[in-house]
């Protein structure tokens, strides 16, 4: 292994990582596995590219076998493996084409002929076709690696993986915590600019994302929910035209920046009014669940114990009719907007230290509209830390 | 079908997409197609949602039918954020819900199942985006449990299909471009003002140009590369480095590269800025490069093929001597919009043939010692003689 020019984290950060990939393999009996998506690679081997932006093109790959990883790219981009990638010069195989939509032909045989070199062609080749993943190469490319070696018999690799990821090291730790505070406090300086009568949902948004750079974000996975307005209850929604006209109407924004390959994922909420005495039940309904549940969570609290406790919270005030979250109250982030764990009545398993997690207890109001605070949190030794402490219920400018 | 609050465009533009969709799939042969991916998606309904980015979930997924039949799978929970960006009736979202409260199944696989059998759509050929151009959004081990429950259904590559579908735009849809052509325009030109060769990084310049391109209205402003010099231009789609200083060499070359998004619609852009201007020793990578854009231009044209495009570059670059600095002979760009890369691929060979309406993505990428690599970008419309630029002119040098 090498430090790239542009490699963010030292290299025992990837040793660690990569050397959790042997494991798996090892655990899984897999022969080789084939990973493709943007996340992975930047994961394992800080590999990046800005050429992930269409369905056409697949900048590179990665084949790992047992004790050995290897990055599959093409000639013409090999450069930007070189300046970003930790893998030695000989683990980065270049092939004319490889990815590009000029020569979409040239993938496959790229892989069969990388998986030959590393001696993997019988077994189990794990790609990542599991739940909670995407695979980014075309389905007729990945039938005919597998026609080409006829001995490779399909497997899931995207859950084993997703486990490793879902433990943060204090790295990485360090760095989603201080993009969790931007991306509440470019809420605070968005909402601080919103004029009654001419600021729309996209404005907020660009009036967003310019305060996340200017704080030192660098990229956004998703783009900033926004939406203005009892009537505005549409849940991952894009920004729209509506204006902010009446100073009684909630804004609601949701997701966040990114900061060195980590998302962040809040919602948070404001107003140019004083909150009436039903939104401010309907908040406290809400901050109420946070205080309810978060307490419970430490190392070896089950994910169902969660969820059943906020499940019965909503029952208990009411407010189950209306509440979205029911049987769903949070999800696992990092790399992704979206990671394992679910927080769900459904999923197995239970909170372990190092997990990264958003709670986000929603009300649908039919009336009143939607109301959510989602916070962030990190898995410590006894307990949980808030990485989003800031802005907890209204924040009304001027007055906050 | 009906005008939703935040439909992009009449819906009269989606009753012809729909109508010309169906009749394409009908002339195929085909039972009907199912959708996965935004592209699909959002340009038959219009579906805007920030979950398209997320592995978690699939937003919407569809069958069109032959028939002109069509039904969007979607879970409970997103079904408001639907309606209200899609022209679908609420009778046409065929709904899951984790919780079992509503919908017609408690997953997706059981809404899919359901909803194919619900249209008769469980015998025949169904087309799916496999090949070149797509990534199914949704798990493969999803789709390969739908291929087993419909042993009847044949299940086939339409990819070539959809894109055909795609790529024509319609006037409403090239004005989104255009605007989204401008805040290009307006980013790059922030960040000429901005630069300060000698005294910034390439993050710190990037991070400038985002932030314009956001605050010029784009959607989403990510994914963009930067590097600077003759040795860092080599790599090509790299990020911009946070420790590269941008040099004040005179002929010191900025490519900046990116895309901004508006109605969901993508144009990319190269801008190539250059410290003190051109100097002689580049000026034939220049020449040949924006040679090369010049003779794409004029063999761009309603009814010549894909193909002609690519050859009368490369023609250009054999006539000029200089065809051993082409970095990627026979391709000469490809269409754009849901990507920064769309079909039709202007690849040497390609039959294809170019219709007025489609949006071009006219690229010369070119290697030589006193520049590194060279790329130039021109958008263009097809229209019934030639064509025509997007915007302005975007392959000169802009000096600072």
């Amino acid at each position: 292994m090498r430090t790239a020019p542009m490699l963010q984290f030292p290299l025992d950060e990837y040793e660690q990582r990569i050397n959790s990939l042997y494991s798996v393999l090892e655990k899984g009996g897999f022969t080789a596995a084939l990973m493709t998506n943007e996340d992975n690679l930047r994961y394992f081997c800080d590999y990046r590219s800005a050429l992930w932006n269409n369905e056409y093109e697949s900048p590179a790959m990665l084949v790992a076998v047992p004790g050995r990883l290897v990055l599959v790219t093409s000639t013409r981009t090999v450069q930007t493996a070189l300046a970003t990638c930790c893998l030695d010069e000989g683990d980065i195989f270049a092939y004319d084409g490889f990815g590009e939509a000029a020569c979409p032909e040239a993938l496959a045989p790229a892989i069969v002929d990388t998986l030959r070199k590393l001696g993997a062609v019988s077994g189990k080749l794990g790609t990542e076709i599991g739940p909670m993943s995407r695979m980014r190469i075309t389905y007729n490319d990945r039938a005919a690696i597998f026609d080409a070696l006829p001995g490779l018999e399909s497997a899931d690799v995207s859950v084993p993986v997703l486990d490793v990821r879902g433990l943060k090291s204090p790295r990485e730790l360090e760095i989603m915590r201080e993009n969790c505070r931007m991306a509440v406090d470019a809420f605070k300086i968005a909402a601080d600019k919103v004029v009654l009568g001419e600021t729309t949902e996209e404005d907020f948004y660009h009036n967003y994302a310019a305060a996340s750079y200017d704080l030192g974000a660098d990229d956004f996975a998703l783009q900033l929910v926004v939406e203005f307005g009892p009537d505005r209850m549409q849940p991952n929604g894009v920004a729209g035209p509506r204006v902010y006209s009446d100073p009684d109407w909630c804004i609601f924004a949701d997701s966040g920046p990114t900061l060195k390959g980590y998302a962040s994922d809040m919602i948070r909420m404001a107003k140019l009014a004083p909150p009436t005495a039903e939104q401010q039940r309907l908040m406290d309904i809400v901050l109420g669940c946070h205080a309810l549940v978060v307490p419970m969570i430490k190392p070896g609290t089950t994910f169902k114990e969660v969820v059943e406790a906020s499940d019965n919270y909503m029952r208990e005030k009411g407010a189950d009719g209306f509440c979205m979250t029911i049987g769903l109250l949070g999800h696992g982030f990092g790399q992704d907007v979206h990671e394992p764990p679910m927080i769900t009545l459904s999923t197995e398993g239970c909170f372990k230290k190092g997990m990264v997690f958003t709670l986000e207890p929603t009300l649908l109001h039919p009336t009143e509209g939607q109301f959510a605070i989602e916070n962030n949190y990190t898995v410590t030794e006894d307990g949980c830390e808030l990485l989003t402490p800031q802005l907890q219920g209204f924040y009304i400018p001027e007055r906050s | 079908m009906r005008q939703s609050p935040m439909l992009c465009y009449p819906v009269a533009e989606f009753e012809t997409r729909m109508a010309n969709a169906a009749q394409k799939i009908k002339d195929a042969g085909l039972t009907c197609i199912m959708g996965s991916t935004k592209a699909v998606v959002c340009y038959l309904t219009g579906l805007s949602s920030v979950v398209w980015c997320s592995k978690a979930g699939t937003p919407g997924l569809m069958y069109l039918g032959a028939d002109g039949h069509y039904g969007v799978m979607n879970s409970y929970t997103s079904v408001d954020a639907a309606l209200y960006s899609t022209c679908m009736e609420p009778e046409d979202f065929f709904n899951y819900d984790y919780s079992g409260r509503n919908g017609i199944a408690t997953n997706l696989f059981d809404a899919m199942c359901y909803t194919l059998r619900h249209f008769g759509y469980d015998k025949g050929k169904i087309g799916c985006e496999l090949g070149a151009g797509f990534h199914l959004h949704m798990p493969l081990s999803l789709y390969e449990s739908l291929r087993a429950e419909f042993p009847e259904l044949e299940f086939v590559d339409a990819s070539e299909l959809i894109w055909d579908i795609l790529s024509e735009k319609s006037e409403a849809q090239i004005a989104d471009c255009r605007e989204a052509e401008a805040i290009n325009l307006r980013a790059v030109a922030a960040g000429m003002e901005y630069v300060k060769p000698g005294a910034m990084t390439e993050m710190e310049l990037y991070k400038e140009i985002a932030k314009a391109g956001y605050l010029a209205g784009s959607e989403h402003f990510t994914y963009m590369s930067l590097v600077s010099g003759a040795e860092r231009s080599l790599c090509v789609g790299c990020p911009a480095s946070e420790t590269e200083l941008i040099s004040a060499e005179p002929g010191t070359v900025i490519r900046v590269e990116g895309a901004a998004k508006r109605h969901e619609l993508n144009v990319p852009f190269a801008a190539n800025l250059v410290v003190g201007g051109v100097q002689a020793a580049q000026a034939p990578a220049w020449e040949l490069a924006q040679g090369m854009i010049d003779a794409a231009l004029s063999a761009v044209r309603a009814g010549a093929s894909a193909g002609s495009v690519a050859e009368a570059m490369d023609a250009f670059a054999a006539a000029s001597g200089r065809s051993d600095w082409v970095v990627q002979p026979g391709f000469a760009g490809s269409g754009f919009g849901w990507g920064r890369v769309d079909g039709p691929l202007l690849r040497a060979g390609s039959e294809y043939v170019l219709r007025p309406g489609m949006t071009l993505s006219l690229t010369a990428s070119v290697r030589s010692e006193a520049v590194g690599m060279l790329i130039l970008r021109q958008n263009v419309v097809v229209t019934a003689e030639g064509c025509e630029f997007l915007g302005g002119k975007t392959t000169e040098p802009l000096i600072v």
